[in-house]
């Protein structure tokens, strides 16, 4: 792990953030094949525009916005099917393809060790054999936002765009990437990277 | 699921007066045609809607809009489920089904999409609310299979038509305040 390769964030303004390892999965895009990207945040005009460069198909589901709707992972009986059947409705068809990518920005910080494991069932049947799976994770810092910041490509760099309104603050549970692995069925931790803003960014590999 | 021509087949045509002017002219290149068509907010319609203009929908749609080299407009108050296959698409109001364009696709910041757009080209403003998935892949099969054959698939005469079971009435209304309206 290195910090030197990342650059601190302004917190005046949205600077984008350099992401090493999310430049080097979308990377693995420059051959001529035919990827499917599997983006669980908000759809963002950068995001488009980046994997528009590239034969793709892109797949967005808003997860963060739909948290609320979660059904309760602790529920003893319904708990995980319920939170898999939740998924179910919520992920788009796969259309006979399977996965190559999948974005997962900060979302798992806001999902319990239960609702990753539910949806790391999930992505483990979508996902192609090399597939990845980046994500953000809030490792150093003891809280964060209530409310998910979204994320957005710059070129091959990040910019985080904070919730409107809402300055709450709540406890972040600082997954590691061991952890978040055993979480995540047939994804392997590939390598972990501390960003300029203090996140962590985790890429994954099946 | 709308494609109910073998049932009942009405043809409202819009821009009668102009239908009868390009019906026997050459093919016209993708988006030249001589107008634009416009679904008013009043408007319900349900079925499927062909032709060769433009179109801006600001009312009600349900089913099948096939206008394959033109553009087709969902006005900020347009409510669309259907299908949409045309050479471009511009959204700035509710959408729900597939976005087919051999050409290009914009969703602008006030739209909110459910469903799936293939196009060789697809821009999305930051504010927009979008769930599914965008093909951008020019070799898709989407894309392939929509726009093959296309000069044989589309029809020969002009105007908007509607083959509806029960459109509500003013498909393809036509209104020369209407072209105003597409910015492009």
């Amino acid at each position: 792990m290195s910090s030197n390769a990342a650059r601190p964030l302004d917190e005046s303004g949205p600077e984008p953030i350099r992401a090493p390892l999310f430049a080097m999965a979308v990377e693995a895009f420059e051959d001529d094949r035919r990827h499917v990207v599997l983006d669980l945040g908000r759809a963002r005009a950068g995001t488009v525009d980046l994997f528009g460069r590239y034969r793709c198909r892109l797949d967005v589901v808003d997860l963060p916005s739909h948290l609320s709707a979660m059904p309760d992972i602790d529920d003893e009986d319904q708990g995980p099917q319920a939170v898999e059947r939740w998924l179910d409705g919520l992920l788009p068809p796969t259309r006979g393809e399977t996965v190559d990518l999948v974005l997962c920005w900060n979302l798992l910080n806001y999902l319990p060790p239960g609702a990753i494991e539910a949806l790391g069932r999930r992505l483990a049947e979508r996902a192609s054999p090399q597939a990845r799976l980046h994500a953000l994770i809030e490792y150093q810092a003891t809280r964060m936002p209530a409310v998910p910041a979204s994320f957005a490509p710059a070129g091959l760099e990040l910019l985080a765009d904070p919730a409107e309104g809402d300055t709450a603050a709540i406890p972040a549970p600082r997954y590691s990437p061991k952890e978040l692995e055993k979480r995540l069925p047939g994804f392997s931790s590939e390598k972990t990277m501390l960003l300029g803003n203090g996140m962590q960014e985790y890429l994954y590999r099946r | 699921m709308f494609n109910k021509r073998d049932q009942h087949e009405s043809e409202a045509t819009a821009g009668a007066s102009r239908s009868s002017e390009t019906a026997s002219a050459p093919r016209p290149a993708p988006r030249s045609s001589s107008g634009t068509a416009m679904i008013g907010p009043s408007i319900n319609v349900d079925g499927k809607l062909r032709g060769e203009e433009d179109l801006v929908i600001e009312g009600k749609v349900k089913g099948t809009v096939e206008l394959k080299n033109n553009s087709v407009t969902i006005g900020s108050q347009g409510d669309v489920a259907a299908d949409i296959y045309a050479h471009s698409i511009f959204v700035d109001g509710t959408m729900d089904g597939n976005l087919v364009a051999s050409e290009q696709v914009v969703i602008r910041k006030s739209a909110r999409v459910k469903g799936s757009i293939a196009a060789p080209r697809v821009s999305l403003e930051d504010g927009a609310q979008f769930n599914g998935s965008i093909d951008m892949d020019a070799k898709g099969e989407t894309l392939s299979k929509a726009f093959s054959g296309q000069k044989s698939a589309s029809g020969s005469s002009a105007g908007a038509k509607t083959e509806s079971p029960h459109s509500d009435t003013g498909a393809g209304k036509t209104g020369s305040e209407a072209g105003k309206q597409v910015s492009h």
